[in-house]
This record gives C-alpha cells, sequence and structure tokens, in this order.
C-alpha cells in the first residue's frame, strides 16, 4: 500500500508539478463546469425555497388547506372547519400583497393570523423587540400593527413603533410596526423577509377584504387519514370550497417551475459535458508524455491494471481539485445567478424574492459526483490506452501517432443510430411526453455529431488537401502537412472537433431558437398590443394583477377627445378543485377577433364569446390539456362548477401554463363581477397619448398611482421581459464556447509533444521555425474550420428540437423557425479565429523544441 | 379582588405561539398608539350599585370578571368537591372607538378558567378557555337579558327577576370534555359591596381601583360530571364581580385572597397586595358581612394574615402557603385556615397561581366556629405584571 502511495506520489505528482499549466488548465475547466451546475441547481433550489418559505411561515405545520375556487374563501366557512369532527385545529389565513409608496418598487406579502387559533400551526414568534414580549391588546385593540422580520424592518429602516405607509387595492394606509417576528427555522428569516404579519381581522380591514379570507390551516384529528378526512371536510363545506394538502400546493408549484428549471439546468449539464473533453485531452496528452514511464514501469513489472488505475487516480485528482475549487466558486456564482432566475420566475410564474441563497448539502455532493464522475469518464480511454502499450512499443524510438485507425465508420453508424434515437425522442415528447425527453432528443443530437465528427475531419481533410495542392508550392507544403498530420491523429483532432463542435453547436441551436422566438414574439406582438395606449394600477407592475382600475376610469377614457375606443382586461386565477390554478383573462369580444389563431375562424369565435359558455384557449393550455376545439372545460364560477366549450385555440407567448380567455359578457355574467386591471386606449391619428395619460392622472391621481404606457414602450418592455428570461441562457453558452477553447489549446499542446521527433525531423530536413508555427497554427485553424461546419449543422438540427420540440414539450409553444444567417455566417469566421488564437501557445512550444534531442529521444 | 391574575391569564393559551406571556401596563397604552384619547371609564368614587343590571358587563370598563368558587359534597354520600369558574372580559376597544366590519374583531374578548377538586381522590383538574368572540362564539348580555356571559359553552345566566336575579345558571365543559358542571344558584344573602364609597382602591393614584362586589352565600346544586361518572351535589358557592380599568402599581407582585364562609352565617372576604420587597400593600382590605346584612370595611391596619406550613409545587417549584391565620382584633376573629389539599395549583406556564379549596376553624366573639371557603395565591411562581 504504501508502495503504490509513493508510486503514485512519485509519478502523479511529479508529472503534476512539472505540467502544471496544463494540469491548471484542466482543473479550471471542471472546475468551471462543477462550479456552473451547482450555481444554477443553488439558484433553483434558492428561488423554490423561496417561495415556500412564504407558504411554510403559514402552512408549515398544516395537514390541510381549506381554499376558495375564486382565490378567496367566505369566512362563514370558517366554524364549519373547526367544528368538523374531523379537524383538531384549524387557523384562518388572509394574505394580500402591498406596495410601499415611499419605497418605489418594494412590496409586502401581508399575511392576517389568528393567534387564538394558530397555536398548533405556529412555526414562528411574534415579539415587541423593546421587550421581548408580546402584547396581545396592542395586536387585537388598534388597526394597523404590524409584525415584520429583523432584517426587514431593518431595510425599511424602521424602529419599533415606527409607522410608515401601504398601498394596498389603491389606498394607502398607515401602518405601525409594534412587533418583530422570528421564523423558527432562523435560516428562513431572509426567504419571509417580505412578509408583514397582521392581527386577521385588521388584515381584512386593511386589504380592504371584508369576510374574506385566503385559506383555513387545518390540522386533522387523525393524521394517518389525512385523504379520507379531506374528503369527509370537502364534503361538509359549500360548492367552490377546495381541500388540498398544503404539499399539493407546492407540488403545484414545483410542476410549475420543472420546466423552466430544467432547461437551465441541462445547459449547465453541457458545462461538465465539455469538461469531460478536456479531461480526454489532458489525459491523453499525458499518457503521450510518460510513454517513456510507462515502458520502463511495465518492464518492471507493473501489471496493466496498475497503469490503469494510475492515470485514473491522476485524473480523479485532477477531479477532486477541480470540485474543491469548483464549489466556492458556485456560491459566488449563484449570487449572481439567483437574482436573474428569481426576476425570470417573478416575471412569468409566481411573485418570489429571494433575499438569500441557501446550499443544500444533496447538490454539492452530487455536483461533486459529477465533477470526479466527469474526470473519470474523460480519462478512461486513454488510460485504457496507456495500460494497452505494450512496454516494447512504449521504448520504442518512434511512436506511431495512430497505432490502430480509428473505427470511422462504426462510429459513424453509432452517429445515425444517436440521430434516430433523437428522432425518436422528440417524436416521444411532442406526442405522449414526458417533456423532458426533447432534452434528451438534444443530448443524442450532439452525439450523433460528435460521433460523426472523426470521419467529417478526415473528410474535411482531404478536401482541405485537394485545394491545398492549388496553391503555390511553399504554401502548399505548410498547409499539406497540417491536412496531414490532422487526418494522421484523428484520435487526438477528432476529439477536440467534436468538443469545439458541440460548443459551436450549441451556441448556434440557442441562438437560432432565440432569434425565431423573438421574431415569432415580434409578429406576435404586432397582432396583440395594437392599441395606443395602455394604462394600470402601478402597485399591478410590482405584485401582479392584484389591483383593478377604478370602475368609472373606461367611461372617463371614452369620453376623452381623440378616443377612438376602450378595451380593458382583468385577470383572475380560478383554484380548481384539485388544487391546481387555472388563469383568465377576461377581454373585450371584439378584441379576441384580432388573435392569430391556430384553429377556429376569428369571426366565428369573436362572435361565438358573446354567447354564455364559449371561451378561448391558448396554445399553452390546449397542449398542456390535451385539449381540442369543441371541448369543454369545467371551471368553477361564483356559485356552482360550469362546463364552458373552447371556441378557439390561439398562439400566445405570454405564459406557459395556459390561459382561457372569456368575454367580458360572459364573466360578468357568471362571476358577477365587472372590474378590470387594465386598459387599452385607442386614439384617432395625431392624437398623443400622453396627453390622455395626462388627463387620466389628474382626474384618478387621488385613488393610486398609475402606469402608462405608449404602444412602443409597451412593446419595450416585452422585449425587455424576453431577453432577461434569455440572459442566463447567454450566460451559460458564453461559459461553453470558453471552455471549448481551452479544448483547442490543451490537444494542439499534446499533439505537439506526440509529435516531437517529426518536428525534429522537419527541423532537421530544413524547415524554418515560422514555418513549423504556421503549420500548426494552420491545423488549428483546420480543427476550428470543421468544427464550426460541424457544429453548425449540427446547431441547426439543435436548433430545430429547442425550437419546436422542446418549446412546444415545456411550454406549448409553437416558434416559427427563423435563421440569423449573418450571424450563422459570421460563425467559421469567429470560431477559426478562435481555434488560431487557441493554437498560437502550442504551435510557439513546437518550434522551441531543440531539433538534435528531439531527433534523438524519441 | 380575586384576579388581577386576568390579563396574564389569556395569555396561557398563546403561550405556545407566542414568545412571551406578560402584557405591558395597561396604562401605558392607554396613552399609546394613534394618539388616542383613553376613553375607558376608571373606578371613581359613588358608582350606585344597581341589581341586576351589574350582574352584567361593563364595557366602558377595560377589564371585569365573573369569579365563581364553591364548596360541594354529593347528596347521599357526602363525598367532597371544590370548583371554581370564572370568566374574565378584556376590553380591546374602548367606547369612543367603532369596531370594524370583521367577524374577527370585536370590543372585547374573553376568557375564563374552571377547576374541580376531588377532595375524596385528592385529584386536581384545571383548564382554560380562551375566545376572541369571532361568530359569536362570544356573549355578553345587557341588562334586561337573561344572559350575563358566554365563552362557547361556559355560560352564566340569570332569571327570576325579583327585585334581583334569584337564581343563576352556571354550565361548562372543559375544553378536553373530560369533566363538566351544570348547577342552579340561588342567593341566600344580598350582594355586598366591597371597599369604600363604592370603589375598591388597590393601588395609589386616581382611578387605580375597582368596582367589587361579592355575593357570598350562593346555594347551590346540581350536577358535576368527573370523567364518566356524574355526581349530584349541593353546597355554598361564593361569586366575586369586579370591573375596573387599571388597578396595580408597579411595585406589587402578587396577593392573597381569601373567601370565607363561617358556620355562624358570617362571611369574609379578605385580601393582602404583596409588595416586591415582600411587605403587605397599605392598600390590602377585606369586608366581614353578617347574617343580617350588615358589613364592616377592613382596612390593612384592621387585620394581619400569617403564613404556616408550605407546600413546594412540583410542577412550577413554587412554594405556597398551605396554612393561614387570619387575626382581626377589633372584630375578636381569630382564625386558622387550610387549605383542603395542597395540590389546588393552576399550573399555567408564565402565570401559575394557586386557588383552591380551604377548610377553618377558629373562634369570632369569643365562640368556636368553622366553616370552608377559597383561597387564592398569585405572584408565587413569577411576579404579576399585568393589570398595571
Amino acid at each position: 500500500m504504501t508502495s503504490a502511495l509513493t508510486l503514485f506520489h512519485t509519478l502523479v505528482f511529479r508529472y503534476l508539478r512539472r505540467h502544471w499549466l496544463t494540469c491548471l488548465l484542466t482543473i479550471l475547466s471542471l472546475a468551471l463546469g462543477v462550479a456552473v451546475y451547482l450555481a444554477v441547481r443553488i439558484a433553483n433550489h434558492s428561488s423554490r425555497e423561496a417561495f415556500s418559505a412564504g407558504i411554510d411561515l403559514v402552512a408549515g405545520r398544516s395537514h390541510l388547506e381549506v381554499r376558495g375556487s375564486a382565490g378567496y374563501l367566505d369566512d362563514t366557512v370558517f366554524p364549519m372547519v373547526a367544528g368538523h369532527p374531523d379537524v383538531a385545529a384549524a387557523t384562518p389565513v388572509l394574505e394580500g400583497f402591498a406596495t410601499l409608496p415611499d419605497h418605489p418598487g418594494e412590496y409586502l406579502k401581508v399575511t392576517g393570523i389568528d393567534p387564538f387559533t394558530n397555536g398548533p400551526f405556529q412555526t414562528f414568534q411574534v415579539f415587541d423587540p423593546a421587550t421581548g414580549e408580546f402584547d396581545l391588546e396592542t395586536w387585537l385593540g388598534q388597526p394597523g400593527q404590524v409584525a415584520l422580520s429583523r432584517r426587514q424592518a431593518e431595510a425599511l429602516e424602521l424602529s419599533e413603533g415606527d409607522s410608515f405607509r401601504l398601498e394596498t387595492g389603491g389606498r394607502v394606509s398607515s401602518v405601525t410596526v409594534p412587533f418583530w417576528f422570528s421564523p423558527e427555522d432562523e435560516g428562513e428569516e431572509e426567504a419571509v423577509g417580505k412578509t408583514a404579519l397582521i392581527d386577521i381581522g385588521w388584515a381584512q380591514v386593511l386589504l380592504d377584504q371584508p369576510g374574506r379570507l385566503s385559506s383555513i390551516q387545518v390540522r386533522v384529528e387523525d393524521p394517518t387519514q389525512i385523504e379520507a378526512a379531506a374528503a369527509r371536510i370537502r364534503e361538509a363545506l359549500p360548492e367552490g370550497t377546495v381541500v388540498t394538502t398544503p404539499s399539493q400546493r407546492s407540488l403545484q408549484i414545483q410542476k410549475m417551475l420543472q420546466g423552466f428549471e430544467l432547461n437551465i439546468l441541462a445547459l449547465s449539464l453541457v458545462a461538465i459535458l465539455v469538461g469531460v473533453f478536456l479531461i480526454y485531452n489532458a489525459v491523453s496528452a499525458s499518457v503521450v508524455r510518460r510513454r517513456r514511464e510507462i515502458g520502463i514501469l511495465r518492464s518492471n513489472g507493473a501489471s496493466r491494471a496498475q497503469v490503469f488505475a494510475l492515470f485514473l487516480g491522476e485524473a480523479a485528482a485532477t477531479g477532486v481539485a477541480g470540485v474543491l475549487l469548483g464549489l466556492p466558486a458556485a456560491i459566488f456564482l449563484a449570487k449572481f445567478m439567483v437574482r436573474q432566475i428569481s426576476e425570470t420566475i417573478s416575471v412569468h410564474y409566481v411573485l418570489t424574492s429571494v433575499e438569500s441563497i441557501q446550499v443544500s448539502p444533496g447538490a454539492v455532493l452530487v455536483s461533486a459526483c459529477y465533477g470526479i464522475g466527469a474526470a473519470l469518464a474523460g480519462a478512461f480511454f486513454p488510460a485504457l490506452e496507456a495500460a494497452r502499450q505494450e512496454p516494447v512499443d512504449a521504448l520504442a524510438l518512434h511512436p506511431v501517432a495512430d497505432p490502430k485507425p480509428l473505427p470511422i465508420r462504426r462510429l459513424a453508424l453509432a452517429g445515425m443510430v444517436s440521430l434516430g434515437v433523437a428522432a425518436a425522442l422528440s417524436w416521444l415528447a411532442l406526442s405522449s411526453g414526458p417533456a423532458w425527453f426533447s432534452l434528451a432528443a438534444c443530448f443524442f443530437a450532439i452525439m450523433a455529431f460528435a460521433l460523426a465528427a472523426p470521419g467529417f475531419s478526415r473528410g474535411g481533410g482531404f478536401l482541405a488537401e485537394v485545394f491545398a495542392r492549388a496553391l503555390p508550392g511553399r504554401w502548399q507544403a505548410l498547409v499539406r502537412l497540417a491536412c496531414e498530420n490532422l487526418i494522421r491523429s484523428l484520435r487526438r483532432s477528432a476529439v477536440t472537433v467534436a468538443a469545439l463542435m458541440s460548443a459551436v453547436a450549441m451556441l448556434t441551436g440557442v441562438s437560432v431558437m432565440i432569434h425565431s422566438f423573438r421574431s415569432t414574439l415580434d409578429t406576435w406582438v404586432d397582432q396583440i398590443v395594437r392599441a395606443d395606449l395602455y394604462l394600470g394600477p402601478a402597485a399591478n407592475e410590482v405584485v401582479g394583477s392584484q389591483v383593478f382600475l377604478p370602475e368609472e376610469a373606461e367611461d372617463f377614457l371614452r369620453s376623452q377627445p381623440g378616443v377612438k375606443a376602450v378595451e380593458t382586461y382583468r385577470e383572475e386565477r380560478l383554484l380548481l378543485p384539485d388544487g391546481s390554478e387555472q388563469k383568465l383573462a377576461v377581454v373585450n369580444a371584439g378584441r379576441m377577433k384580432a388573435f392569430p389563431y391556430q384553429s377556429g375562424n376569428p369571426e366565428e369565435v369573436s362572435r361565438a364569446v358573446i354567447q354564455e359558455d364559449q371561451v378561448v384557449a391558448t396554445e399553452s393550455f390546449a397542449r398542456r390539456l390535451g385539449a381540442a376545439l369543441g371541448d369543454r372545460v369545467p371551471l368553477p364560477t361564483a356559485g356552482r362548477v360550469r362546463e364552458f366549450q373552447i371556441a378557439g385555440i390561439f398562439y400566445d407567448y405570454s405564459d406557459d401554463r395556459g390561459t382561457l380567455y372569456l368575454s367580458r359578457e360572459t364573466f360578468a355574467k357568471f362571476w358577477k363581477d365587472r372590474r378590470y386591471h387594465s386598459a387599452a386606449v385607442f386614439l384617432e391619428s395625431g392624437v398623443e397619448a400622453e396627453k390622455i395619460a395626462e388627463a387620466f392622472r389628474d382626474r384618478f391621481g387621488g385613488q393610486g398611482t398609475f402606469y402608462a404606457y405608449s404602444n412602443r414602450s409597451l412593446r419595450g418592455r416585452i422585449f425587455d421581459v424576453f431577453d432577461q428570461t434569455f440572459a442566463v441562457t447567454q450566460a451559460l453558452r458564453a461559459i461553453a464556447i470558453a471552455v471549448a477553447v481551452l479544448g483547442v489549446t490543451l490537444s494542439l499542446s499534446t499533439l505537439v509533444l506526440e509529435r516531437t521527433y517529426e518536428i525534429g525531423v522537419l527541423r532537421a530536413i530544413g524547415a524554418s521555425r515560422a514555418q513549423v508555427f504556421l503549420s500548426y497554427l494552420g491545423e488549428a485553424g483546420l480543427t476550428g474550420l470543421l468544427s464550426s461546419v460541424l457544429g453548425l449543422i449540427c446547431g441547426l438540427c439543435l436548433a430545430v428540437i429547442l425550437t419546436w420540440v422542446v418549446n412546444l414539450a415545456f411550454f406549448g409553444w409553437t416558434i416559427q423557425f427563423h435563421i440569423p444567417w449573418r450571424e450563422l455566417l459570421l460563425t467559421p469566421g469567429w470560431t477559426v479565429g478562435v481555434a488560431i488564437l487557441a493554437g498560437i501557445l502550442p504551435a510557439f512550444h513546437a518550434t522551441r523544441i531543440p531539433v538534435a534531442e528531439a531527433v534523438r529521444t524519441a | 379582588m380575586k384576579t388581577l391574575t386576568s390579563s396574564l391569564a389569556l395569555l396561557i393559551g398563546l403561550a405556545g405561539w407566542w414568545s412571551v406571556v406578560l402584557p405591558v401596563p395597561l396604562q401605558a397604552k392607554d396613552r399609546g398608539a394613534g394618539g388616542s384619547p383613553p376613553d375607558w371609564r376608571r373606578a371613581e368614587p359613588g358608582w350606585d350599585y344597581a341589581f341586576p343590571r351589574d350582574h352584567h358587563a361593563h364595557p366602558q370598563f377595560k377589564t371585569e370578571w365573573w369569579y365563581f368558587t364553591g364548596n360541594l359534597k354529593e347528596k347521599g354520600t357526602g363525598r367532597p368537591f371544590g370548583f371554581q369558574w370564572t370568566v374574565f372580559r378584556q376590553g380591546l376597544m374602548p367606547p369612543g372607538m367603532e369596531v370594524p366590519d370583521s367577524a374577527w374583531l370585536s370590543r372585547s374578548f374573553y376568557f375564563g378558567h374552571f377547576t374541580v377538586t376531588d377532595l375524596e381522590t385528592g385529584a386536581f383538574h384545571f383548564d382554560q378557555i380562551l375566545s376572541r368572540g369571532a361568530f359569536d362564539e362570544t356573549a355578553a348580555g345587557a341588562p334586561g337579558e337573561r344572559l350575563l356571559v358566554r365563552i362557547k359553552d361556559w355560560s352564566l345566566e340569570g332569571a327570576e327577576v325579583a327585585p334581583d336575579f334569584t337564581e343563576f345558571f352556571l354550565k361548562a365543559t372543559a375544553t378536553t370534555g373530560d369533566y363538566a358542571v351544570d348547577f342552579s344558584l340561588r342567593p341566600g344573602k344580598a350582594p355586598v359591596i366591597n371597599g369604600v364609597d363604592g370603589v375598591s382602591k388597590k393601588s395609589a393614584g386616581e382611578g387605580n381601583a375597582s368596582h367589587y362586589y361579592s355575593v357570598p352565600r350562593l346555594e347551590t346544586s346540581g350536577e358535576l360530571r368527573l370523567g364518566e361518572e356524574t355526581f349530584e351535589v349541593a353546597g355554598q358557592s361564593w361569586l366575586d364581580r369586579e370591573w375596573s380599568t387599571s388597578v396595580l402599581a408597579e411595585n406589587q407582585v402578587g396577593w392573597d385572597w381569601l373567601s370565607l364562609h363561617l358556620s355562624d352565617g358570617t362571611d369574609l372576604m379578605l385580601y393582602r397586595l404583596r409588595r416586591d420587597d415582600g411587605t403587605p400593600d397599605p392598600f390590602s382590605s377585606g369586608t366581614l358581612s353578617f347574617p343580617d346584612g350588615s358589613k364592616v370595611h377592613l382596612e390593612n391596619r384592621d387585620f394581619t394574615l400569617a403564613p404556616g406550613r408550605t407546600w413546594k409545587s412540583p410542577a412550577t417549584g413554587a412554594v405556597y402557603p398551605m396554612e393561614w391565620e387570619v387575626k382581626i382584633p377589633a372584630k375578636k376573629v381569630i382564625l386558622r385556615v387550610a387549605a383542603a389539599q395542597n395540590n389546588q395549583e393552576l399550573a399555567i406556564p408564565g402565570l401559575a397561581y394557586w386557588e383552591g379549596a380551604v377548610s377553618v376553624s377558629g373562634e369570632r366573639d369569643g365562640t368556636p366556629v368553622d366553616g370552608e371557603g377559597y383561597l387564592e395565591m398569585t405572584g408565587y411562581a413569577q411576579a404579576i405584571r399585568g393589570l398595571r
């Protein structure tokens, strides 16, 4: 054992010391892969934790949750729930969002709770920060007495007993902070930061929700029979009440975020995949460099297994170092990423604010395993190669660069199979699911092209050589030498081509997808965003559609000179009996005429939706639920569940969960509510939108603050949101490219080493240093060219999958394929450029090889 | 006097939820947030007691309670029991403040304590009920109504007005369901007004007092259930009614209170306020009332209350005197009061107090007397900081 360690120490560490740059590059690239992967995991996890911490604060210890399908619950349901024989404890909760007029852009989640019934559910303490005690009489007896977390109170610069202003539903109220609260789990303090606790009764007053609750939290008598109890409780409650477990709610959220999270996780895995290529290159280099050492070892009785273990051990050591470096880097990176991700989630899914990052030991472990696993996987074949070397060969004077030719045809065949698998997975992802098959399809597509890389490189090499014959003599020799070199050392160069190709493909695929998406969105926005002015309560920009416009706003706008028409928009979230949410949008029937329909005739649809039971579905809705034209959808209306018929399905990119559009008439009829969240104003030509917005603010300024977007600024905002969504993606692909470039440097360095003897001979027969230098740059350039061409083809394949399969499978969005030709045509240019840059260092090394020694040694 | 425990008590149920248990001084709060003037009425001399009106709630005052204690025996076997039934009202919004339209908000909230001492087995049962009054869980009747006060199924009603209620009906089932009472109580004596000029001073400062009367003799009969067993019981109970807005001073840490029915028909109510330095507070007082309806107010200087044997509570570690010697020299009264059993502590975290049945023997005017009653001792497990 000791001797093995000594051997490992002597051979491995001495080598690593001598080749510290290669070693460092490998470690860095692995660290980068691990860091990106873990950072994405942490960021995803943190945003989800932040969300569930908000739920846990009130529902952390409950078995069941009673909610209303209209998003609220009549509080007279409470005695029914509390008095039910299956219920051991019940407590009411009322939640609402408030913005802070004195802190623009900030919000608080106002959570009404009842100290008399909350005991069994308690996950926090409320206290007066001065005395550490709690004064119930202040809590119950006076309006607007809230508890903030210490952190939040400090962030708002509030001391105990200070007052501040809250805006809820367009009304500004002053509240006082006599209390702080602290979650029992101290780690959650940051996560629940934006919560203000207040008594349930005063919450009804503050939020102007008399007689309403958001939910009733329930602990049942027999926790082993939760489902049965839920059924009996449901039975005893009026229609329109939903009884679910809180985990069902978390599950809904998780499901909702799953697609989004999986996407960025997949992108981060690419970083590790590229790391595998790199390790392959690095270990290959070390095998080549130590050919003689291997020979001596084997001659002295070392077994093949020992040699194999030696190289794997070296890779593992590199892996460990990469992981050790990558983990802290991940935390650093996650801090940047978490903000991006939580903003994206807030924009598209649920309002979340992530104040801190949460590192789960599981994620760290998995990342570490990935890092070390990638190192071992990358090292496997080179280590095997080392183990297979016969002592005689290893000690031979001239190594044969490619002892056994690559089975190019077999690899190409495997590539075809892989492409077939990708196609099959795509088809499955679209037809039956699961959606993540589409990501697997991406992986197999890249695999297919990677497997084709040797054949492609050889073909490309020959072709380049043929072209080179047309060149003048001196250059011809150089270029042909570069081509020959590449073809002869396919075992190495094909791997480099595959690595760089994957990066280019990734970049191309994602660019094409984003470009297609943006173009599609552009057309769509033209059809959807038609009005000249959009008005709504400013609070909705912070907390989502929560606040209604004043009821007279519509008539007021219509009466303004120069206004052609006014349309209104309302958003509603219904709770379905299974505990999931369904988004409704309520618009004027006329507006539906302009929707880009996938199925259904616009004229007919706009006539149909005035009839009472017709709705229009978005494509995402239809895809997610497998609904078709004419299908009926049950929706809980005020009073009872009714079925609505789908009169049309249209393309929509505003959310990926699917929305049902109702006409105002239909909504008013069944939900008895005509209020709306925003208004769109159409103007006569020549009328300035700003004038109308000003008139509106003059009239309604006393009732709150409002946003006003002109057609142009709204479009701008839509694309801002779009770009924000893809910001993480952009960052990730940049990283993939960086890692691939490292690969070129490493692989060329290996080749230079392998060919020390040849270079010596070349120099001996009169090649100048400049010629050697250029021939290696040429090889690097050729590698870049081949990679970019193959990468472009692969990238287009990938783009097709991303655009038509991934988007449709995950989000239910049909995106028209648009190719950004100019960007793509530039790809070979910069890829070759980058490859040549990456080749400078190894090429320079090649010129430094001492001729006499080189010719003698090998 | 009994229950200055009140505001503390209510916190028990909340103790699990909130970090702490003791409210800040009430007076401070009245001056407190929002700058609204304190418009709770204070107990001032000259209150004109009227019955049955004053049996009903006084929502213009911040705090009040209905406090029954009694010594009962099973009919036939004579098996002895003690009981305590108390409902406290704590005002939240003063009369000048409008109560918003929410089922969860009310002008007052209510809570109650209910104990039964099973003197034969030595078992002591205690329970607390709390309600913020949402959805009519609590109610207080107005003068003219039979209902006096109710929290869920703990209720007190009066009946047959001529000129006062001639009968009270008292019910409660422990929140655990383990024990229950259903009693009829007939006053054997007119209400006795405690204190001077209609107020019972508790500490220095104007208005630091309560309006306080007792109904010392209530002929009680009815059913008492313990687990599966139901007993037909009868005996004597005592009702204390007190309402106020501010009471205690900073240095008052607790009190010892006695209500005694003597065999010669005399009844004695006595309390001694203790200060943080251990001395009796000069505002301690009592009332001696006679079968003919006459009464004598006792000042601090008129009596002594000397503790004897003590008992250490295994639950809270508090050490309570289990025997007291009461001397009222001017009235030639010497009484030895002994706990009917040690274990009668309401061991409520943060708010434990001892309230239990006692037996008494001694002499008045040279004649031997004995009797029964109730003893309350607070501030032994922790300082009483409420109701200042």
